[in-house]
């Protein structure tokens, strides 16, 4: 069971090192987007919106990305198996 | 207040921490359960809040349509009945474990959100409305005046109400917009003139319209010209506000209770699970940052992002936009912490602190 769990461990470290890049692309992506493509009057409302959501989102999505290589490298394993 | 009698102790012996920031995120011992506690629990608990709270009020009130008060009334209700299970809840986390507890809200959260959600949708929906229309009362008021951001149009405003056996009131405001036929030639200099309108259906019926040429403004009445035939229909734009019946009202206030208690059931064992989770040397510092990043930045952008993806669902084949559309973020959220915390917590039992 440790073992199986292990396992899952590294897998979903590996997930939230893919996952993490490809939302912070995805976010920029769409921001970038909406940004250029909005009339003048919506240009800095929308900017403004983007800006925060980039803001708070970019960082937590790198802490994701420090969780899965903990994950990956064993970090949380230790754990489990000491306990 | 005081201190903790455990934070006084290693104080005492001078064990606490120098420098409790860098202990808590410079050490990857202590890094790591603060990434697990952010990912694993408080990201899921964060979002949980506001579907059951401002969300929620949100969604009942610019997407069901239903009246201001009554809206700030099922959210009242529904998070004053909910109020004994935070500590119902609380109690019970210290019998099975707090885990078990965290994950079991996350998960019903998962499972019935959009199943509540489009419930409480479909309650409100004239639609799916049951009950019959006692009557119709059309007209209940009705008046023009011209467009403050356009001068070239004319917005005939028309309130009329439907009324239901369960007393629901459904009332539906349209404004038809309407311009002046480039037809119409004005026989002297003069202005547009709009009375005040009542009892007439339509723009077509309206003799309010009036031209007045400029010399005989005050009251002669025959050079008045009635601008009805050179009106041409623009657009219109039909919007409601519901005051529901009580059947329905405590209907969706039982559902709101739902989404609450579910709530409850993450919220009541997780501040014994963040005490739990890290030593007293440094547990205000580490549990402070992944609590408010949890709640403030993943929780308090449920209501803007959840209305962000609702206008960007808005189609031309789908004008109306995805209703639960909004509901996606806080789900995927919840879904990547119960994955997470399922694989990687451990459940907190009769921890010695």
């Amino acid at each position: 069971m440790v073992k199986f769990l292990n396992i899952l461990k590294k897998l979903i470290g590996y997930c939230c090192i893919i996952i993490a890049p490809y939302i912070i692309f995805k976010m920029v992506d769409t921001a970038f987007d909406k940004v250029v493509h909005a009339d003048e009057i919506n240009k800095t409302n929308l900017f403004l919106q983007w800006f925060i959501i980039l803001l708070a989102f970019v960082p937590c999505c790198i802490g994701l990305i420090i969780f899965g290589w903990y994950a990956i490298t064993g970090v949380f394993q230790e754990e489990n198996s000491q306990s | 207040m005081q201190e903790s009698p455990l934070f006084l102790k290693i104080k005492e012996t001078g064990k606490h921490s120098k420098n409790p920031l860098k202990d808590s995120f410079g050490k990857k011992e202590n890094l790591k359960y603060i990434l697990l506690i952010l990912f694993g629990a408080l990201i899921g608990e964060g979002v949980m809040g506001p579907v059951g709270g401002i969300y929620g009020q949100i969604f009942v009130e610019t997407i069901c349509k239903i009246d201001f008060s009554q809206t700030r009334y099922i959210i009242l209700y529904s998070s004053i009945f909910s109020m004994p299970f935070y500590v119902f809840f609380g109690w019970m986390s210290d019998l099975v474990g707090r885990k078990w507890l965290i994950l079991s809200a996350m998960f019903l959260g998962i499972l019935f959100y959009k199943i509540i959600y489009m419930k409480i949708f479909s309650l409100t929906d004239a639609k799916n409305r049951t009950e019959l229309v006692v009557h119709k009362k059309s007209n209940v008021s009705c008046k023009a005046f011209l467009n403050p951001k356009n001068q070239d149009e004319i917005l005939i405003e028309t309130i009329s109400d439907t009324v239901y056996s369960d007393q629901s009131v459904y009332r539906y405001t349209s404004i038809d917009t309407v311009l002046l036929a480039k037809t119409f030639v004005p026989p002297q200099l003069g202005f547009i003139k709009i009375n005040n309108a009542s009892k007439n259906d339509s723009f077509q019926n309206l003799s309010i319209v009036k031209f007045v040429t400029s010399s005989n403004i005050k009251s002669d009445a025959s050079l008045v010209l009635n601008l009805t035939n050179h009106l041409v229909f623009k657009d219109q734009n039909q919007t409601v506000i519901k005051t529901v019946g009580s059947k329905i009202f405590w209907n969706i206030v039982g559902l709101f209770l739902i989404l609450n208690i579910i709530f409850t059931m993450i919220y009541g064992p997780i501040a014994a699970f963040l005490v739990e989770s890290f030593p007293t040397h440094i547990r205000y510092t580490a549990v402070s940052l992944p609590y408010h990043i949890g709640n403030g930045i993943f929780g308090g952008l449920v209501p803007f992002l959840g209305i962000l993806l609702f206008e960007m669902s808005k189609t031309v084949q789908l004008p109306a936009g995805d209703i639960l559309i909004g509901l996606n973020y806080p789900i995927a959220i919840l879904s990547l912490s119960f994955i997470i915390g399922l694989v990687f917590l451990k459940n907190n039992k009769n921890i010695k602190l």
